[in-house]
């Protein structure tokens, strides 16, 4: 086991100049809580599911427990703590008080930093947008009924702070890589012992409380090729690092893999978007992930890189086995090649067991292009059914013979499909049945534009 | 000791003494103090009226002091220090012999739901919830106990299934064990039912269970008015409702 190593962090917290020594394995949570006594963001789940421990970083809501302090170094951190200025509460926690938004008190913190992200970056926020930009946070005791109201009140008069500049500090290179090169040496050098985090919403997950786990990684996330998008002459590139967030505002990507911004849409609450990122998704290889079956009726390849080689390997060829990859352990996913194929459609229709962030039940991807009025070129794909994401082809020839009859064959082949097996999401008639009825509604949305 | 009661007795303090709720704080109750109750069912009205009694005496001592000097709070109170008057005292309060000395709280729950009956899916739209809440000393709190019973009711009824396995609970966390968020939360109508005072005691108490307990029977109403099938289990998940609809009607 490796030992933690000292790293000198320097950054922006609740408007101050701050640097300070923590070990490697410590993440952002721990950095507030246990060094700087910060005890407003708490640790409910310690796996992102709870939203206690929402900070805001660079004005984006996120979650401190599966953020590694490291990752801070250089940015802006807001905490319940800052909120206050001059000892006057902040409007927001004011309506909070006035509201009776509070009663035990655990997800409060966390709240309100959600809210605040939310208002910073727009204001005012109707109901449904606040109801969403809270649906992170779990609360057990309000209802939420008077959380919702307060935010609302505040959004009326919000005005967000003025930005601070950042200042960054003497992070080693080792931890945060600047470059491609300098991140591929690491993973060559540091062969099988070192892993890349990048938004951490799932490895930082699978590595909860193990200490020499978490003191193993290095930070990708500021590697500039893994943060680009580019549209090619016959394709997109989507680079690995870009957050579920930032494809899901993407209207390039809309366009040429329009399944992709709704699967993305659909992982996590606001603060997983924030920081999850598409190679992480792919990376862990579950077969829950939403943006498998997106990519899959999208054609995509995935461009793979290491200090010696670079390959590209179609996303159907990717996956092995369950939470396996075909990646080596020098390689880096770099990026996916989405091809343009003119007039492309495609949903991405989900069942998922509540509104909020939740694992789904069943998935459904499909894409076609029209010629004339008819299906002249068709993907299906299904998510959350088994131990992979299935790609029927024979569901896709039935679908693209047209017609009412076709659509019949297509739902039943695909029914076919499903493992009969019930697992703890749901069970294998209850996914048999919906297949078919989530491909039909994917069908009658792509015909109707 | 959950239900609010620290908040209710603090308010009861609070309103005979004549400050603000939270200049009073309530200690936690410790039974190396107090005497025995018998019984955690004691009325809570009992309570606040040893605490208003309590209060009472307090207030009745500052009177004394403070005379007919507009009352400001904490003058007073230096007052009644500088004149070394003690502002200390005992509460007490005795269950009448022809009152039941029970709090039987009533209430009434509506719900609305829309059921996507191709998935099973049910959605909760609304829930109007009434309650006979004795006296209300905390309208805030109050609403906000109904409305957070609610929520949680609304788990149990749709979502918070737990099975064991072999000795192990499988939905063992927060991304297994789901409980509403935000957006799974519907628009509620809370509706306050004050009783005031009656048999000699005063008529005040707690909110943190009764809220729940009627909401799932709620919804497995409304869900059979829906769909025509009456569930027995909870949670009804969109399992159930399709088998229970695809048997119904052999295709």
């Amino acid at each position: 086991m490796r030992t933690p190593d000292p790293v000198d962090l320097a950054f922006t917290l609740n408007r101050q100049p701050i640097r300070i020594r923590t070990g490697s394995s410590s993440r952002l949570l721990d950095l507030l809580r246990d060094e700087l006594r910060l005890l407003g963001a708490k640790e409910g789940c310690g796996a992102g599911d709870c939203g206690a421990c929402t900070v805001i970083v660079n004005g984006a809501a996120v979650l401190s427990c599966l953020t590694m302090a490291y990752q801070v170094d250089g940015a802006t951190v807001e905490t319940v703590e800052g909120l206050e200025e001059g000892g006057r509460l902040h409007p927001l926690q004011e309506c909070f008080v006035e509201r009776g938004a509070v009663q035990c008190g655990f997800c409060t913190p966390g709240m309100l930093l959600a809210a605040k992200a939310a208002l910073d970056r727009k204001a005012p926020l109707g109901l449904d947008e606040i109801r969403e930009a809270l649906s992170g946070n779990l609360c057990r005791c309000t209802g939420y009924a008077k959380i919702a109201a307060a935010v609302m009140r505040a959004s009326a008069s919000h005005s967000p702070g003025s930005p601070v500049a950042p200042e960054r500090g003497a992070l080693p290179s080792y931890y945060c890589p600047r470059s491609l090169e300098e991140a591929l040496e690491i993973l060559a050098q540091r062969e099988g012992e070192s892993k890349p985090v990048a938004g951490g919403t799932d490895i930082l997950r699978s590595c909860r409380g193990f200490l020499s786990d978490r003191g193993s990684l290095f930070d990708i996330s500021n590697v500039p090729e893994l943060k680009e998008l580019e549209d090619r002459a016959d394709s997109i590139f989507v680079g690995a690092a870009l957050t579920h967030a930032e494809i899901a505002a993407s209207p390039l990507i809309r366009q040429w893999a329009p399944a992709l911004p709704s699967a993305c849409l659909a992982i996590g609450g606001p603060q997983v978007r924030n920081r999850g990122t598409l190679g992480g998704n792919l990376a862990s290889a579950s077969p829950l992930a939403d943006t498998i079956p997106a990519l899959m009726v999208a054609d995509a390849t995935l461009e793979i890189v290491s200090i010696e080689s670079r390959r590209t390997i179609p996303i159907g060829d990717f996956f092995p086995a369950p939470f396996q990859t075909g990646l080596a352990r020098d390689e880096l996913i770099l990026g996916v090649l989405i091809p343009k194929r003119l007039g492309v459609r495609a949903s991405f229709e989900r069942l998922s067991p509540r509104r909020g962030p939740s694992w789904a039940k069943i998935s459904v991807a499909c894409a076609v292009s029209f010629k004339d009025g008819h299906p002249d070129w068709v993907r299906i794909a299904m998510g959350g059914v088994g131990p992979k994401v299935i790609r029927s082809e024979e569901a896709e020839a039935a679908l693209l013979q047209g017609g009412y009859e076709g659509l019949r064959r297509a739902r039943e082949a695909l029914a076919q499909e499903v493992p009969p097996e019930d697992d703890l999401r749901s069970t294998g008639d209850y996914r048999r049945e919906m297949t078919g009825l989530l491909l039909e509604r994917a069908v009658r949305r792509l015909a109707d534009g | 000791v959950g239900e609010g009661l620290q908040a209710l007795l603090g308010h009861a303090a609070a309103e005979v003494l004549g400050c603000a709720p939270d200049l009073v704080r309530v200690l936690p109750a410790d039974t190396s103090r107090v005497c025995d109750l018998e019984s955690f069912m004691t009325p809570v009205g009992l309570l606040t009226e040893a605490v208003r009694d309590a209060a009472k005496r307090v207030r009745g001592a500052m009177d004394a002091v403070t005379a007919d000097a507009g009352f400001q709070w904490r003058e007073a109170v230096e007052a009644c220090v500088r004149r070394r008057v003690p502002l200390m005292s005992h509460g007490f309060a005795i269950a009448s012999e022809s009152a039941d000395g029970s709090a039987v709280t009533t209430a009434a729950n509506v719900v609305e739901v829309e059921v996507d009956t191709e998935t099973g899916g049910v959605r909760v739209l609304r829930v109007h919830s009434a309650h006979d809440a004795g006296r209300v000393l905390d309208p805030i709190n109050a609403e906000g106990q109904l409305e957070g019973g609610i929520v949680q009711g609304l788990g149990f009824a749709l979502l918070e299934g737990h099975r064991v396995e072999e000795g192990r609970l499988v939905e063992g966390d927060l991304s297994r064990y789901l409980v509403p968020t935000s957006m799974d939360a519907p628009e509620i109508q809370s509706l306050l039912v004050e009783q005031l005072d009656e048999g000699g005691h005063d008529r005040v108490q707690l909110l943190g269970e009764a809220p729940m307990v009627g909401v799932a029977p709620a919804v497995a109403a409304a869900v059979y008015q829906a769909v025509g099938v009456r569930f027995h289990e909870l949670p009804i998940l969109p399992e159930a409702i399709r088998k229970a609809l695809r048997e119904r009607r052999p295709k």
